[in-house]
């Protein structure tokens, strides 16, 4: 009987039309995609690092839909915020001087035409970390460390060095994102601040690498492919100084940090969330629902003390889209919501969090949600195509925002303070 | 430490052959699981981007072509998740006539195509890697993502339905 199944499933397929899929344009999807992974690895799930620095520059294209297919949830469920719900359009404009100072100011006129230099994070001690490049066909870049008390610049020696994303900065090193780890392998270029040199310590993962990565305690963690696309990771942690000390934490995780606070992860990436675990320094360890929308799809987190911020893509009505950035506290009590369209968590630091709206339209622009006032405030105007944000607890809660220039084709990239 | 294989010039040349080879078994696949062709294209479009994602792991295992095939049926799954719960694709086979004189062995194929888009997706595509790409159990239940018993009993289900609508409508009897 299924013999003549067989025939007769292959007689139906067995005449395509001319045409079909044109592999030049799966190598160009499949190297776009592999790029954007590559960048989330620094991405929203690393937001809240450690050392107060976690940096992402990247080609801005908006907040990600998070596959809408996955948003699913029964006709009856409820997809509305809970607890106080703010939008843009609630926010004042912060002034320069009373609520903000900003640091550092570092503008690139023409990023179309080359790439060019970036803040892209601070030591404790009060020093940005500028990166200039990647360029050239070496893909290099040249490591500053600038004081912007004082203006003074120290150009690490070694020269260019093969960097990707600032992973963490501390008093003793500071930790990039090797390049060109792919697949199962990843590399991380250590730079020794005593010592003034350099070092690259290299990976081999049981599986692919596919997002986020927090350094705590001398350990690098991140999460691995578990094999499934990309909702769950299995959570490991690498010392950054043996190769060979790769280490299993256990945990299946959607979004993580890992940080002095303890650990926090949602239970799924990319698709909609009901659960969030957060496990103290001393161990203790609570799980509970954090009432996200039953359609809303985790995108991203970050983690301040005590608040945890969740940044996700709840559908859409028409050409609007129910974007949200839910702030709450790690024991899972409520504390705002920030709903609109366009927008999506870009971090946090002591004082708040940092908030993100894509343009156009007037109200494109960075916000922030000052937790002691509990009010939201318009910091900076359209960030344009390039964005270049992180956010950190130290030094002074700086954190960092963009804004676009000379029509768009570049960006001023600020560094600043919530004076409050 | 083992040495991995990096995503390079040759990387992608490799990728790019076994994507030009494979390609048509796939878009056959994609078009039993949807019955469209240019729906069957973006499928395997989708899925050979997610295999290039992964490839340098799946040709260090050699697993590519299984990949491949997960890939493609996800990306059909993924699809119908976002099509409408009430939308069933029934678009016509192109290469096929319409009308009453059409000969038997077309009508049949029609009636396959009809047939297997009234099936849920999971079964359609239990039937399809079963029968169309002659996998076993173990293999389809890895290419679905599920249990050897969820295959079975998806299949079982599907197999009785197919057999009822083609006994009934079109006076097929296998």
């Amino acid at each position: 009987m299924v013999n003549e199944l067989r025939e007769l499933l292959r007689e139906t397929a067995a005449h395509p039309p001319e045409g079909g899929v044109e592999v030049a344009e799966v190598l160009a999807g499949g190297r776009a995609r592999v790029r954007r992974r590559s960048a989330t690895v620094a991405g929203a799930g690393a937001a809240a690092a450690v050392a107060g620095v976690v940096a992402v520059t990247a080609l801005v294209a908006g907040p990600g839909d998070g596959d809408a297919a996955r948003v699913a949830g029964d006709p009856g469920s409820d997809n509305r915020p809970v607890g106080p719900v703010l939008t843009l359009a609630d926010a004042r404009p912060a002034t320069p001087g009373d609520q903000l100072r900003e640091v550092a100011a570092l503008a690139n006129d023409d990023l179309d035409r080359a790439n060019g230099t970036y803040l892209v994070g601070a030591t404790p001690d009060g020093l940005l970390v500028e990166r200039e490049g990647p360029r050239g066909l070496a893909n290099d870049s040249l490591v500053t460390l600038v004081d912007p008390a004082t203006g003074g610049r120290d150009v690490l020696p070694g020269g260019r060095q093969q960097v990707e994303d600032l992973l963490a900065a501390d008093e003793d090193r500071l930790v990039f994102r090797g390049q060109r780890a792919q697949g199962d392998e990843l590399a991380a270029v250590v730079y020794d601040r005593a010592d003034r040199s350099w070092s690259t310590v290299r990976w081999d993962l049981p599986a692919e690498v596919a997002y986020a990565a927090d350094v705590h305690d001398g350990r690098l963690h991140v999460g691995v492919d578990t094999g499934g696309e990309i909702q769950r990771f299995d959570l490991w942690s690498l010392s950054l100084t043996d190769g060979d000390d790769v280490r299993d934490e256990g945990e299946v995780v959607g979004d993580f940090t890992v940080g002095p606070e303890g650990t926090a992860w949602t239970g799924t990436h990319n698709e909609p969330n009901d659960s969030l675990t957060v496990v103290d320094p001393d161990g203790d360890r609570r799980t509970f629902d954090p009432r996200s929308g039953d359609r809303c799809n985790q995108l991203g987190m970050a983690r301040v003390g005590e608040v945890v911020a969740l940044s996700q893509y709840c559908g859409r009505t028409g050409d609007v889209r129910d974007d949200r950035v839910q702030v709450l506290t790690d024991t899972g009590e409520p504390v705002v919501t920030i709903q609109d369209d366009g927008i999506e968590l870009a971090g946090a630091s002591d004082d708040g969090v940092l908030v993100t709206a894509y343009g156009p339209g007037e109200r494109a622009g960075t916000y922030f949600y000052e937790l002691d006032s509990a009010r939201l405030w318009r910091i900076g105007g359209d960030v344009g195509r390039f964005g270049s944000g992180w956010s950190g607890q130290r030094p002074g809660a700086w954190f960092s925002w963009s804004t676009a220039v000379n029509g768009g084709r570049g960006a001023t990239q600020h560094v600043g303070d919530w004076v409050g | 430490m083992q040495l991995t294989r990096r995503r390079d010039a040759a990387s992608d040349e490799a990728f790019t052959e076994f994507a030009a080879s494979s390609q048509a078994r796939l878009r056959r696949t994609a078009y039993l699981l949807c019955g469209d062709w240019d729906r069957a294209a973006d499928h395997v479009q989708e899925g050979l981007v997610r295999l290039y994602v992964r490839w340098p792991r799946l040709v260090r295992d050699g697993s590519e072509l299984a990949y491949a095939r997960k890939a493609v049926v996800s990306a059909f799954l993924d699809a119908s998740r976002r099509r409408s719960s009430t939308e069933v694709p029934r678009e016509d086979d192109p290469t096929v006539g319409s009308g009453e004189d059409v000969a038997a062995a077309v009508t049949d194929r029609a009636a396959l195509l009809s047939a297997l888009a009234d099936l849920p997706e999971r079964q359609r595509a239990c039937v399809v890697l079963r029968y169309f790409e002659d996998l076993d159990v173990r293999a389809t239940a890895a290419a679905l993502g599920c249990t050897e018993g969820t295959v079975k009993s998806q299949t079982s289900r599907a197999l009785s339905s197919l057999r009822s609508t083609l006994e009934t409508e079109r006076s097929l009897t296998w």
